[in-house]
């Protein structure tokens, strides 16, 4: 009498390992396959607001805090093109999957939301440093860098793409569609990038956008990253660290809880 | 000569004439009505966040340059820069809003609708093209608004500043046309905004006079159409300028000629449109 054998039910533990690497894979693979739009274009453009610079300041050498402005400013423009891929990242292909319908394929399997949550923002997270190592790359061929705070570096660089990538991820899960997303990145991100200080110190400003700034969590980002970089600080190292767990806490939590509840993802 | 009202619909009734005159105005009133229609719909991104944008890029050379920094030819930066920022929002906004309207028909399907009725190259290469600068042209008078919010400056040739950043707009608008055309999916479309019309717009003399730059890096700009778009509109409000501005006129008036040739000959003979 010959066994006939079924395939049966893969017994899943603790953490659904397979499953969780293999979304993981899937997110990874999503940005790559179109990398000219994703790594190569938020590069172009970084270089090339790097290039305004250099030119609107017409050769005159000027210093900010006794550091050369252009190297003062490649620090600031490699954390906006991190985060703000991080967050395209993630806020992107949660609503493109809610949009074109394939959310399914990623609520179905036995997967938690704590594996989910984890393999969205790591997605988002690899490829905001993936665009950062890249326009450093680019840019230290022009103005070499130096590095004086290796850990600070890949702190806030870490730190600062898991917070967006969870605040894109909280978006793409809250968006209906494609307006409300842009929305969101055009007045919400994309202004808070900006006026963060990367283009000036934040000491040099009048008062009130002094105060502004520091309620604005890419000041936090910077200014460290910064620091790792030419080791100038706007003073403020040890609050920007707590601010950005406190955030990555906080949002981690309501990522969870959004994706644990099915939160406009499950009817 | 029987009832009308008992014949069925689209019946040959010869006694209704359908010659279709050289212009086929009805079909060009039809196609730009659609268009501006879905300008409208979009007045909030075409309006409001180029505004945005502008005042943000404003505040950071504000704060990054500082104020009262002179240009090599004299004027204060941020008078300099309040023309570039206006023009480039203009610019990049006609190029999206053709661009984008005529793939999007292409990738939905609908282009068939426009390519199957009587309308030809000549009415419909105009539609696109005008809904183009008048949606540039709206996106240019946002940021210039708002520009006066932070930095109140006069305007010394209004008339010129209008035909400048118009004839601009409807160069950069035929532009897009030629991108919609060539392009057969988004990433076509998006790979020309980031490595063309980025880069051409921002290379042009947009934060810095020619004089400051390095010669080899002049020279590049001096051949770009967009720098003398923009020179000339600088002349418009500044009263100053680089180029004669009726050079500037001229270059623009000539490439948007160029362009709109291209667009007429290409859309006629159906080239990535048809088939």
């Amino acid at each position: 009498m010959s066994e006939t054998s079924f395939p049966m039910p893969r017994a899943v533990g603790a953490v659904n390992w397979v499953g969780f690497q293999t979304l993981v894979r899937k997110e990874v693979r999503r940005f790559l396959k179109v990398w000219v739009q994703t790594i190569a274009a938020p590069v172009v453009t970084t270089l090339l607001f790097y290039a305004v610079f250099a030119l609107a300041l017409g050769g005159v050498v000027r210093t900010v805090g006794g550091v050369p402005y252009m190297e003062f400013l490649a620090p600031g423009l490699i954390m906006m093109a991190i985060t703000q891929n991080a967050f395209a990242n993630a806020s992107s292909s949660m609503l493109v999957s809610k949009v074109q319908g394939n959310i399914v394929d990623v609520l179905m399997p036995p997967l938690s939301a704590t594996e989910l949550t984890l393999a969205y923002v790591l997605g988002g997270l690899i490829r905001g440093l993936l665009v950062g190592v890249v326009t450093w790359a680019a840019i230290a061929l022009v103005v070499p860098l130096p590095v004086l705070h290796p850990g600070y570096i890949l702190f806030h660089a870490v730190a600062a793409a898991t917070l967006l990538a969870l605040l894109g991820l909280i978006g793409g899960i809250w968006a209906d569609k494609f307006d409300h997303m842009a929305a969101v990145t055009n007045f919400v991100v994309t202004p808070l990038a900006f006026l963060s200080g990367t283009f000036y110190s934040i000491e040099s400003v009048p008062p009130t956008f002094h105060f502004l700034a520091h309620l604005n969590p890419f000041f936090y980002f910077i200014d460290g990253f910064r620091y790792g970089f030419i080791g100038l600080t706007d003073g403020t190292l040890g609050t920007g660290i707590l601010v950005m767990l406190g955030a990555n806490l906080v949002l981690g939590f309501a990522a969870w809880r959004m994706i644990a509840k099915g939160y406009k993802l499950k009817a | 000569m029987p009832d009308p009202t008992t014949l069925p619909a689209g019946a040959f009734r010869p006694e209704i004439d359908r010659r279709i005159p050289a212009f086929h105005l009805p079909g060009f009133q039809a196609l730009l009505r659609r268009e501006l229609m879905r300008v409208w719909k979009m007045a909030a991104m075409v309006v409001v966040a180029p505004a945005v944008m502008a005042m943000i890029y404003f505040t950071c050379f504000h704060f990054g340059l500082g104020a009262e920094r002179g240009t090599d030819t004299g004027e204060r930066v941020l008078d300099f820069l309040v023309p570039g920022l206006v023009m480039l929002s203009v610019l990049l906004r006609a190029a999206e809003n053709t661009s984008f309207s005529l793939l999007y028909a292409k990738i939905e399907g609908m282009v068939n609708d426009q390519l199957m009725a009587p309308v030809g190259a000549r009415e419909v290469v105009p539609a696109y093209a005008l809904s183009g600068m008048l949606s540039g042209l709206a996106s240019g008078t946002a940021v210039w608004l708002g520009s006066l919010l932070l930095w109140p400056m006069p305007v010394a040739h209004p008339l010129a500043a209008l035909l400048f950043a118009a004839g601009a707009a409807l160069m950069m608008g035929l532009a897009g046309v030629l991108a919609g055309m060539v392009s057969l999916k988004w990433d076509h479309m998006s790979a020309f905004f980031t490595f063309v019309f980025v880069p051409v717009s921002f290379l042009s003399g947009l934060f810095a006079p020619v004089s400051a730059m390095p010669p080899a890096f002049a020279a590049i700009v001096q051949a770009n159409p967009i720098f003398y778009a923009i020179d000339g509109f600088r002349w418009a409000l500044l009263g100053s300028s680089q180029q004669d501005p009726a050079v500037s006129a001229l270059v623009v008036a000539g490439t948007g000629a160029v362009f709109l040739a291209l667009c007429l000959r290409l859309y006629a003979q159906g080239w990535r449109m048809r088939g």
